[in-house]
C-alpha cells in the first residue's frame, strides 16, 4: 500500500471517529445540562395517605418500594411542603396511569378541571405538567390522584419539581437520545415505505423493504408516543396513549411477514407464520373496537398482546434457522437483528409482569433500553437487507452472462448455432416484411490444414477467418459460427442487401493478405440467397438456397484446383 | 392474494395506496398539533413603542417595522407597550432575538435579564426565545424590553411576538416548527447511522468514504437546522454554545459535500480536479481558522460570517462550473446529484418567495410561516444515498460481469483448469517472451469405458478427480489445461523444467492415492516434449511429439496389465 493510500486512509477513518466523537459529546453536553437542572422536593419529603387510610411518611417518590393499584374512583393523596429557600414559580411534572390528577396549593386548587372528574373515561398514560404559582409566604402542596377504569401496575406517581422555565427543558433532555431515536425511526419508516412501494411497483422483489418500512413507522409511533415526547406536539394523553399501545399491538404484524418472505425464499413452511399474522392483525382490530365502544380499554389488553408475542416468537424459533456456518454474510445482520429483538421483547414481558405482581418502585420509562433495541434491530435488518440485494445483483448478472454465453461460440467470440437458429426463427416471425438475405460460408481446406499442420493451427484459422468476417460485414449483418466451418451472415434491410457485394470484396481482400502471412491460404466458399426470391419467403428455404450455391461454388473451385 | 404472485397492475396500486396512506398519517399528525396549538395563541405584535438611534417611532406594527438601518454593536432597541389590564395572568410574552443581549423591566423594575454574564466573559452572546411571564400585578403596567446588540449588525428587525398561556409554550413552538423539528432530528440521526455503517468493513474503504460524506453532511445540516429552529433550547437553555454549535456545524458542512463533488471528478482529472481539491483545502483552512478565533473569543463565528457566505459562494460557482464543463459523460451517481442540487436550489427559490410572501402579504397564514429548506435539504441528501446505492449496484454488476466473462472465456467450466482457447494463448505468448517451453501431455484411461458402464455423471467425476491430481502435482510449476474430453495439457515455463519428474513422481503417488479413495482408478498416461525438439517451436509439432510418446506409454500400460480398460 502507497504511502499515499495509507495517509488517506488513515485521514477518512480519523475524520469519521472524530465526528462521531463530536455527536457523543453533543448529546453528553445536554445530559451535562440536565443534570445542572435544579429539582426540589426530591428528596423523602413526602407524605402518602392510600384509599384504605393508612399513610406513608417520609417516602422519597423517586425510589421507593410503594405499590398500591387505584381502583376506578379511588383517590391517593400525596402532600409535602416546600423548601422556603426558593420562592419562585415551580412546575410539577407528574407521572399519571390511568388516573386524574388534581392538585392543591396551600389548599386551593391550582389545577383548573371545569367538570368533574370523569373516572370513567380513558384517562391515558403521560406527564402532566402543574405550575405551582408564588405565593409569598410557605407553600403546602398536595396532589389527589384519581384511580380510573383498568388495571394498573402501581399507582405511585413520580413527581418532579423544577422552575417553571426549566421543566420543560428538564423533561425533554432526560430523554433526548431516546427522543432523537423516536423521531428518526418514524421519518426513516415513513421515507423507506415510500421508496420501497414505488420500487415495488418495479419489481415484487422489493415487498421486503415496504415492510421494513411499516415496522419503522410503527415503532416509531410507538417509541414517541412510549418516552411520551409526544407530549411536546399534543397533551392529549387519552389519545397519545391510544396510539401507543396500537402501533405497540400492530408490530408484530410486518416483523412476522418479513420473517415470511424470508422462509418463503427458503422453502420452509409459512403457513403457522401466516397464521399468527392473521391472529396478530385481529387482535388488533378488535383491541380497536372494543376501545372505541368503552367495553374493554386498549391498556387493558396488554396482558393478551404478551401472550400472543411470546407465541409468536414461539412460532419464528420453532421454525427454526440455518446453521451459523451455513449462513451467507447478510444473513448474520438476520440473525443479530431477531437476536436483540427477541431476546428484548422477552425482558420487557418478564419485567413489566414481574413489576406488576411484584410491584417494583415508581420508575416509570425505564423501558427506555427497548426504543435502542428497536432501533439496533431495524438498522441490521436495513443492513441485512442490503446485503441480500446485493447477492441478487450478482445473481442477477452471473444469470444475464451465463445467458448471453449460452448464445457465444467460445473460440471465434462469434454467435453460436443456437443463436443463429434463434435469428432465423425471428426472420420469420417478422410481420414487417423487411427483405433479408442469408449469406453461408465454408472454410475450404480446414482438414487439409488440420491434417498437414496440425489441430491448433486449424483453430487458428477457424479464428483469423472470424475476425475478417466480423471486420468486413459487421456494418451490415450478424456472423454466426453454425458449426465446424460453417459460418453464416445474416443481413436484414433493403440498404444492407445492397451493401453485401462491397463487403465480400473487402473480405477477398482480407483473405488474401491473410493467405500470404500465414502458412496457409485462407479460401471460403460462400452463397448468397435472398427473400425476395420467394414469393413467401421462409427463412429455412432461404438458409438452404444459399447453402446449395455455395456448394456449387465450392465444387467449382475444386474442379478448378485439379 | 400471495405477494409473489401480484402483477404490476395490482402492484402499483398496492404502492399507491401504500404511500397515500402514510404520507396521510404524518399529515394527520400535522394537522393534530397545528389545530390544538392554535387557540389561546395571541398575536402580541401590534401598539408598540420602539425607540432605535435617538428616534421612536408611535404604534408599531412589529411585522411590519424595519429598522433603517443594521444595528451597531451596543446599540440598544427598546420595545414599550402597555399590558393590557385584561391580559389573562400567568399568560407569557414570546420573544426571538438574535446575538443580543436583553433585560425586561416594569415600571423600571428589572424582571429578566440575558447575556450579560456571556459578554462579560467575552463569550458570544447566543441566538435564542426568550419568556417573559406576565403576572397578575403587571397587567395595567408599562412592559420595557431592551435589546442590546451584541454583535455588529445583529438585527434589522424584530420577530412577531405572541402571547400565549405557559401551557401553550412548548406545542405552539412545535406547531410552527414541525417540519424543522422532524427533519433536523432525523438529518442529524441518519448522519450517525450512515457514518456507523461506513466503519463497516464490507466494502472497499473508498466506496465507504464516500457514504461517510454523505453522513457527514447530513449530520452537519441536521445539526444546523436545530441550531436555526432554536430546537437545542428545548433541551438547554445555554443559548451561546447552542448558536455555537449552529454556526460551526454550517461552517463545516460544505466540507464533506466538496469532497464527495472532488471524489466524482478524480478519475477524470484535469484542472476541474484540481479547483475543487484547492476549494475543500480553503474551506478547511478558513474553518480552523474560524474556530480558533471563534474560541479565543476574537472574532466570533457571527463575524466570520460574510467571509463564509463568500467562500461558499465561490463553492457553488466551482460545483456549477465543474458539472457543466464535463469532458466525458456523469455518471449515473453524479447525474443524480445534480439533480438533488437543482432541486435543494429550487427549494431555495421557492423559499424565498414564500419568505417574502408571508413577510408582505400574508402574514397571518398559518402553513406559510415555517421554512421548507429542511425539506429540500432532506430530499437532496435521500437523493444522494440513493445514488450511491446505485453507484455501488453499477460497480458490483461491473465487476461480478468482468469476473465471470474473463473466468469462462478462460477456464473449462466442469474442472476450472484453462481451456483449449488459453492453452494455445499461453503457449504463444511464453513463446515470445522466454523463447522456451515443454508441454506434458495427459490422456485418462477409460472414459469412454466409464461413461458406457456407469454413464456419463460417473464419467465427468473420474474427469474432476484427475484435474484435481494434476493441480495438485503440477500447480506449482506450469499451467494445466484440459484441450478435450479426456485429453489435458500442462505447458511448463523453462524455469521449472527440473521439477517436471518430480512432479510427475507426485503425479503419480496422488493417482494411487486417488484411485483408492474413489474407487475406480484414477490413471493417465503422458508424454513429455520440449519446444526446443522440433522445428520453429511450433505447437503442433511439439503436440504431435508429446502425442506420440504418451501413445508409447499407453501401449506399455496395456501391455503391462495396468490399463484396465480398453481405450
Amino acid at each position: 500500500m502507497s504511502i499515499k493510500t495509507l495517509v488517506s486512509r488513515g485521514s477518512y477513518y480519523v475524520v469519521v471517529v472524530l465526528l462521531l466523537i463530536l455527536c457523543v459529546v453533543f448529546f453528553l453536553d445536554y445530559k451535562k445540562g440536565h443534570a445542572a437542572i435544579e429539582q426540589f422536593s426530591d428528596g423523602a419529603v413526602w407524605t402518602l395517605t392510600m384509599p384504605d387510610g393508612s399513610v406513608y411518611e417520609n417516602v422519597d417518590l423517586q425510589s421507593n418500594s410503594l405499590h398500591y393499584a387505584l381502583k376506578e374512583g379511588e383517590r391517593m393523596r400525596i402532600e409535602t411542603t416546600l423548601d422556603n429557600d426558593y420562592q419562585g414559580e415551580l412546575t410539577a411534572r407528574v407521572f399519571t396511569r390511568q388516573a386524574a390528577l388534581q392538585a392543591y396549593v396551600n389548599d386551593k386548587a391550582i389545577t383548573g378541571y371545569d367538570h368533574e372528574v370523569d373516572a370513567h373515561a380513558f384517562l391515558g398514560n403521560g406527564y402532566q405538567f402543574v405550575t405551582i404559582p408564588i405565593v409569598g409566604r410557605e407553600r403546602t402542596l398536595r396532589f389527589e390522584v384519581i384511580g380510573g377504569r383498568g388495571n394498573q401496575v402501581n399507582s405511585v406517581p413520580n413527581i418532579i419539581l423544577t422552575r417553571s422555565r426549566e421543566a420543560y427543558g428538564h423533561f425533554l433532555s432526560e430523554h433526548m437520545f431516546l427522543v432523537y431515536c423516536g423521531i428518526f425511526l418514524l421519518v426513516l419508516g415513513v421515507i423507506i415505505t415510500c421508496i420501497g412501494s414505488v420500487s415495488f411497483a418495479i419489481d415484487k422483489e422489493y415487498f421486503p423493504l415496504v415492510l421494513v418500512g411499516l415496522i419503522g413507522v410503527l415503532s416509531g409511533v410507538w417509541s414517541i408516543t412510549n418516552i411520551k415526547a409526544i407530549e411536546l406536539f399534543s397533551n392529549d394523553l387519552a389519545r397519545n396513549t391510544f396510539f401507543e399501545y396500537l402501533a405497540l399491538y400492530l408490530l408484530p404484524a410486518p416483523i412476522l411477514q418479513f420473517v415470511r418472505y424470508r422462509y418463503a425464499q427458503l422453502k420452509k413452511n409459512t403457513r403457522l407464520i401466516n397464521i399468527g399474522t392473521v391472529v396478530i392483525l385481529v387482535f388488533a382490530v378488535v383491541s380497536v373496537v372494543l376501545h372505541a365502544s368503552g367495553t374493554v380499554y386498549i391498556t387493558d389488553l396488554l396482558v393478551v398482546f404478551h401472550a400472543l408475542l411470546f407465541a409468536a416468537i414461539g412460532i419464528v424459533l420453532g421454525t427454526g434457522c440455518k446453521l451459523i456456518k451455513d449462513m451467507e454474510r447478510f444473513e448474520y445482520y438476520y440473525l443479530a437483528a431477531f437476536g436483540i429483538g427477541i431476546l428484548s421483547a422477552i425482558v420487557y414481558v418478564v419485567r413489566y409482569q414481574m413489576s406488576r405482581l411484584f410491584g417494583f418502585g415508581g420508575n416509570t420509562v425505564n423501558m427506555s433500553y427497548l426504543t435502542v433495541a428497536i432501533l439496533a434491530f431495524e438498522m441490521l435488518l436495513v443492513f441485512g437487507y442490503l446485503g441480500f440485494m446485493r447477492g441478487r445483483v450478482v445473481s442477477r448478472v452471473e444469470h444475464d452472462v451465463l445467458e448471453q454465453m449460452a448464445y457465444e461460440d467460445q473460440m471465434t467470440g462469434l454467435y453460436n448455432r443456437a443463436k443463429g437458429e434463434l435469428l432465423m426463427r425471428q426472420l420469420n416471425d417478422r410481420s414487417t416484411g423487411e427483405p433479408y438475405a442469408i449469406i453461408n460460408f465454408d472454410m475450404n481446406g480446414l482438414k487439409r490444414t488440420n491434417d498437414t499442420l496440425g489441430h491448433f493451427s486449424g483453430d487458428a484459422m477457424l479464428v483469423r477467418f472470424a475476425e475478417i468476417l466480423t471486420q468486413s460485414f459487421h456494418k451490415i449483418g450478424t456472423a454466426v459460427r453454425m458449426s465446424g466451418d460453417e459460418f453464416i451472415v445474416v443481413v436484414r434491410g433493403m440498404d444492407n442487401i445492397q451493401k453485401i457485394d462491397d463487403a465480400l470484396q473487402d473480405l477477398l481482400v482480407a483473405e488474401a493478405e491473410v493467405s500470404e502471412e500465414a502458412d496457409y491460404t485462407m479460401d471460403a466458399a460462400y452463397g448468397i440467397a435472398r427473400s425476395m426470391e420467394f414469393l413467401e419467403p421462409n427463412s429455412e428455404r432461404v438458409y438452404r438456397l444459399a447453402d446449395e450455391r455455395m456448394y456449387q461454388m465450392k465444387t467449382a473451385s475444386k474442379k478448378g484446383r485439379a | 392474494m400471495r405477494v409473489s404472485k401480484m402483477n404490476q397492475k395490482t402492484r402499483i396500486w398496492c404502492s399507491i395506496i401504500a404511500v397515500l396512506a402514510v404520507i396521510g398519517l404524518c399529515f394527520y399528525g400535522i394537522l393534530m398539533l397545528q389545530h390544538q396549538g392554535e387557540e389561546g395563541v395571541t398575536d402580541y405584535s401590534e401598539g408598540w413603542k420602539v425607540t432605535f438611534g435617538g428616534y421612536s417611532y408611535q404604534d408599531v406594527n412589529l411585522r411590519e417595522f424595519k429598522l433603517p438601518r443594521p444595528a451597531h454593536k451596543n446599540e440598544i432597541m427598546t420595545l414599550e407597550k402597555t399590558i393590557d389590564p385584561h391580559t389573562p395572568p400567568d399568560s407569557v410574552v414570546r420573544i426571538l432575538t438574535y446575538l443580543s443581549k436583553v433585560t425586561v423591566s416594569f415600571d423600571g423594575i428589572q424582571m429578566y435579564h440575558y447575556g450579560r454574564e456571556d459578554e462579560a466573559i467575552g463569550r458570544m452572546v447566543g441566538s435564542g426565545y426568550h419568556f417573559l411571564r406576565i403576572h397578575q400585578f403587571m397587567q395595567g403596567r408599562n412592559l420595557k424590553i431592551e435589546i442590546m446588540a451584541a454583535e455588529e449588525g445583529a438585527f434589522t428587525n424584530i420577530d412577531p411576538i405572541y402571547l400565549m398561556p405557559e401551557e401553550l409554550t412548548l406545542p405552539s413552538y412545535a406547531k410552527d416548527h414541525v417540519w424543522g423539528i422532524y427533519i433536523s432530528i432525523f438529518l442529524f440521526m441518519l448522519g450517525v447511522m450512515i457514518m456507523i455503517a461506513s466503519l463497516i468493513p464490507a466494502d472497499d474503504w473508498e466506496n465507504r468514504a464516500k457514504l461517510s460524506t454523505i453522513g457527514a453532511f447530513s449530520l452537519l445540516m441536521g445539526i444546523w437546522n436545530m441550531g436555526s429552529i432554536k430546537l437545542l433550547q428545548m433541551f438547554s437553555s445555554d443559548l451561546a454554545t447552542n448558536t455555537g454549535f449552529e454556526y460551526l456545524a454550517l461552517f463545516i458542512a460544505p466540507i464533506p459535500l466538496l469532497a464527495l463533488i472532488t471524489t466524482l471528478h478524480k478519475d477524470e482529472g484535469g484542472w476541474q480536479f484540481y479547483l475543487l481539491r484547492v476549494m475543500s483545502v480553503a474551506m478547511v483552512l478558513f474553518d480552523v481558522i474560524a474556530i480558533v478565533l471563534h474560541l479565543a473569543d476574537v472574532a466570533h463565528f457571527c463575524e466570520t460570517l460574510t467571509m463564509f457566505h463568500i467562500l461558499l459562494a465561490i463553492c457553488l460557482v466551482v460545483a456549477i462550473v465543474t458539472a457543466i464543463v464535463r469532458r466525458n459523460k456523469p455518471n449515473r451517481q453524479e447525474y443524480l446529484m445534480n439533480i438533488g442540487m437543482l432541486i435543494l436550489f429550487a427549494f431555495g427559490m421557492v423559499d424565498l418567495i414564500r419568505f417574502n410572501l408571508q413577510k408582505y402579504l400574508f402574514a397571518n397564514v398559518i402553513w406559510m410561516s415555517e421554512s421548507i429548506l429542511p425539506l429540500g435539504t432532506l430530499v437532496f441528501i435521500v437523493i444522494l444515498v440513493i445514488g450511491y446505492l446505485m453507484h455501488l449496484n453499477d460497480i458490483m454488476s461491473r465487476e461480478t460481469e468482468q469476473e465471470m466473462l474473463s473466468h469462462l472465456a478462460y477456464r473449462d467450466s466442469m474442472t476450472g483448469l484453462y481451456n483449449r482457447t488459453s492453452m494455445i494463448e499461453i503457449y504463444e505468448k511464453t513463446i515470445q517472451v522466454d523463447d522456451e517451453i515443454s508441454m506434458v501431455l495427459f490422456d485418462v484411461n477409460g472414459l469412454k469405458h466409464t461413461n458406457d458402464t456407469l454413464g456419463h455423471a460417473f464419467g465427468d467425476l473420474l474427469i474432476q478427480c484427475f484435474a484435481k491430481v494434476l493441480e495438485e502435482a503440477f500447480d506449482k510449476i506450469g499451467a494445466c489445461a484440459r484441450i478435450g474430453g479426456d485429453e489435458f495439457v500442462v505447458l511448463v515455463p523453462s524455469e521449472h523444467n527440473k521439477d517436471i519428474d518430480r512432479a510427475l513422481e507426485e503425479f503419480q503417488h496422488l493417482e494411487e492415492q486417488a484411485s483408492r479413495d474413489a474407487g475406480f482408478p484414477v490413471r493417465a498416461a503422458y508424454g513429455v516434449a520440449s519446444c526446443n525438439e522440433v522445428a520453429q517451436k511450433s505447437l503442433d509439432d511439439v503436440y504431435r511429439l508429446a502425442d506420440m510418446r504418451m501413445y508409447g506409454m499407453k501401449q506399455r500400460m496395456k501391455a503391462d496389465g495396468i490399463s484396465y480398460f480398453r481405450d
